[in-house]
């Protein structure tokens, strides 16, 4: 082996000559023009030499590495000299029946001389590893020409990079679904790799994800089928690809995959409601149905939940909301659009289901909602009980006190049912006498755990008054009734509706009708009234007064219609459109209005 | 010194009697509250000007009383309807109305109503309507005040009174209001 002196081969420089002398007979290179232009290294006394250092100590693999070689090199064996046969990476040392390790290279010039930097005691090379070079010790060899002895230095360990993962699609898995799953990255070995294949392995939150079909389909793409464990929660799995230690890029790389749980509903004290051993719910209608989810928490990184539906059987609604003055009474549909749902029923029945499920933004989901949790509920009402309906059938001709307050300024009314001697607006309390009411009811006396109420609709209502010049008919418009909620005492309510009478009046009329609720309570906080059914009831009756204009002698009351009409109506499933009291309006009187009336006076008093 | 004696001793009694009595109407507490609303403070001319009454039973025991309405103004209250100048508002009064033949229909001095006796339970209110507008003259614009009162019970000779919050509204002229929308 010969050996040629670089920029700093200054230790045997001084022996050119002899070196010149040495050269020539033996050189393979039969021109100057073949020898490194600066001058040729021989070796002035054939003999190993020491590296005490190669740094840095790792390479690794797939890297162009500069490597720091420091040591005594006297003997001509610093590494600036051409390199040849024996010198390099061997994979083990030359006495220890190593050999030159062909995936490791110095990085020479054109002439074969190493790129770097030299003296005696420190160079500089370069050495290439190959990306396939699998993880080993490696040692530098400078091989002594004539000396038998070669110079080693290591070992240097070689690390190959194992595999990574850039990404997974789909990128989010629903926890108890199946995915054919695609993952992308680097270093994953095949079968036919030395090691090979990479493995696969995926812990889920609270689970493990089945894996199967994994196939490694290049060094950067694995396909394989995933099952997350239904029972994973909201999280994210554990994505890991191994080589093996003994193979080609050994390691493992990480990757996290969002897991998006089975969707479970709870009560509103944390208690699991659906899965596989729900059981059906007792409620009562009226009564809040709080419900939550699993879901309720921030998913996972990255994911948004893009909708919540909630699915409830029966008749539901969001509440019952009364205005501030009583002119509308609303009946909210229950929000179906919150990971929490809030909602009432109304009429009992069994076997109804509450359905959740959510979906999130992930666009490479085939299917991007979860499947459904369900909670069968039986709903029941407080009781079987139906109020009690009585019709006094009686009209009388009454005389209440007005003004101007004097206990004989009375005012005459015809009325259904007989009350008497009350105050007027202004006077004082003269007293009076409840006598019988037109109608009334009684709710159930059977326990209930609630309050019984009612709530009163007009149907219609119509007063005409005959009068010498005609006949002035006034309306009542459809809606609430005057007062709500109707008063009632020891759970029964009354009325008793009546038609001024005055002397001007020849004849008077009204026909009434009207639907009377009963409604339920629960005691259970935020409970809401629900129905019990309702009793539709009405009344026409008239009364003549031979004594107009002047004077009044009514005649007894005619009805050709009171009491109730028809039987009391419990509510159920089939009466949806009529179980609910509803209305957007008061029952307001026109007959005719203010403005009319004083525009009216007005131009009177002018002509 | 025994007229002064006497003096002293009928002047103590007197301001003992007169503390416990004091005492004794503290100690007392209203039975019922009584509470005005309207939906809007700001009313045109001529708009109908409704109120809620509010009925509260703020004892331990039901109380019962009895509860209608005349048209659309609510029956058992004393309605006290004044203008800026704190004068009572005129009541509309007689009222006619004109048919299409031109002929006048005299309404009835009362309007069609119900009554119903009812309890209103401890803690527990009872709403009316009224439309007042139907009773009073809010012939101009300006500043009106509504207080409403019933008597605390139904009880023949009944003398203690539960009153409202005074509810002040502004009417305003029909044009200005249609000038703001």
């Amino acid at each position: 082996m010969r050996k040629f002196l670089g920029n700093y081969c200054w230790r045997v420089c001084p022996h050119i000559l002899y070196a010149v002398m040495l050269i020539l007979p033996f050189s393979h290179h039969n021109a100057w023009g073949q020898i490194h232009p600066m001058m040729r290294c021989m070796p002035w006394y054939a003999g190993p030499g020491t590296i005490t250092s190669i740094t840095p100590s790792i390479w690794p693999a797939g890297q162009t590495i500069q490597v720091t070689v420091a040591g005594d090199f006297p003997y001509g064996d610093q590494p600036g000299c051409e390199l040849n046969e024996g010198d390099g990476v061997w994979n083990a040392p030359p006495n220890a029946g190593g050999d030159p390790d062909s995936l490791v290279k110095i990085t020479t010039d054109k002439d074969g001389f190493p790129k770097g930097t030299f003296s005696p005691t420190q160079s500089t090379l370069t050495v290439k590893v190959a990306a396939k070079h699998p993880s080993a010790n490696v040692y530098l060899v400078l091989d002594c020409d004539g000396c038998e002895v070669a110079t080693v230095g290591g070992p240097v360990q070689i690390t190959a990079p194992g595999p990574t993962i850039t990404s997974i699609s789909p990128s989010a898995w629903f926890a108890g679904r199946s995915y054919d799953i695609s993952i992308t990255g680097t270093n994953f070995l095949t079968t036919s790799d030395p090691g090979g294949p990479t493995e696969l392995k995926i812990t889920g939150p609270g689970g493990n994800v089945r894996i199967s079909n994994l196939v490694v389909v290049s060094a950067t793409q694995i396909t394989a089928a995933v099952e997350p464990a239904k029972d994973l929660y909201a999280g994210m799995a554990v994505v890991k690809a191994t080589n093996p230690a003994t193979g080609a890029n050994p390691g493992s790389g990480e990757a996290s995959e969002p897991i998006l749980p089975k969707p479970i509903i709870y009560d509103q004290d944390g208690n699991q409601l659906s899965g596989d051993n729900a059981t059906t719910q007792l409620v009562v209608v009226g009564l809040p149905i709080n419900l939550n989810t699993n879901v309720m928490g921030p998913p996972p990184a990255g994911i948004a939940i893009t909708q919540n539906t909630w699915r409830v059987g029966g008749t539901h609604i969001g509440g019952y909301d009364v205005s501030p003055d009583q002119s509308s009474a609303t009946v909210t549909k229950t929000d179906t659009t919150q990971a929490s749902l809030l909602t009432h029923w109304v009429y009992g029945e069994s076997g109804v289901k509450i359905k959740y499920h959510y979906c999130v933004g992930v666009s490479d989901l085939t299917d991007p909602c979860s499947q459904d949790a369900e909670v069968t509920f039986d709903i029941s009402g407080p009781s079987d009980g139906q109020p009690t309906t009585f019709d006094s059938g009686l009209f009388s001709i009454n005389n209440l006190i007005v003004n101007p307050c004097g206990p004989g300024d009375l005012q005459s009314f015809m009325e259904y049912g007989n009350y008497t001697g009350y105050v007027s607006d202004s006077c004082p309390n003269m007293g009076g006498s409840v006598g019988a009411s037109g109608i009334s009811f009684t709710a159930p006396t059977t326990s209930s755990d609630g309050t019984y109420s009612f709530v009163q609709i007009v149907n219609h209502d119509t007063e005409s008054f005959t009068e010498s010049g005609g006949v002035l008919t006034c309306t009542t418009a459809s809606g609430l009734d005057g007062i709500y909620p109707y008063p009632s005492t020891s759970g029964t309510t009354s009325d008793s509706p009546n038609v001024p009478l005055d002397p001007f009046m020849k004849k008077v009329r009204r026909n009434f009708a009207a639907t009377m609720y009963l409604m339920w309570t629960s005691n259970q906080t935020n409970s809401i009234p629900v129905p019990i059914g309702y009793q539709k009831w009405q009344l026409q009756e008239t009364s003549s007064n031979p004594g107009a204009p002047t004077g009044q002698n009514w005649t007894d009351p005619i009805s050709t219609l009171h009491g109730p009409n028809g039987q009391f109506v419990p509510v159920d499933p089939s009466q949806k459109h009529y179980g609910y009291p509803t209305w957007s309006l008061k029952a307001t009187f026109s007959c005719p209005t203010t403005a009319q009336m004083m525009t009216e006076l007005e131009s009177e008093d002018e002509q | 010194m025994k007229r002064l004696a006497k003096g002293l001793v009928f002047g103590l009694l007197a301001i003992s009697v007169t503390v416990i009595g004091l005492k004794a109407q503290e100690a007392t507490p209203p039975r019922l509250t009584l509470t005005l609303k309207v939906p809007k403070s700001e009313i045109k001319l001529g708009e109908n000007i409704d109120i809620t009454i509010k009925l509260t039973n703020t004892s331990q025991e039901p109380i019962t009383l009895l509860f209608g309405n005349h048209g659309n103004v609510a029956s058992f209250y004393q309605y006290d309807v004044r203008n800026e100048n704190g004068d009572s508002v005129a009541e509309v009064g007689p009222r006619f109305q004109q048919l299409p033949n031109g002929q006048m229909l005299q309404l009835p001095t009362r309007l069609p109503g119900s009554f119903t006796q009812g309890a209103i339970d401890p803690g527990k209110s009872v709403t009316s309507n009224s439309t007042v507008s139907d009773l009073y003259r809010f012939d101009h614009p300006g500043k009106y005040t509504i207080r409403v009162s019933r008597y605390a019970s139904d009880t023949a000779g009944e003398t203690k009174k539960v009153y409202s919050n005074a509810l002040e509204i502004t009417v305003i002229p029909a044009e200005n209001a249609n000038k703001q929308q």
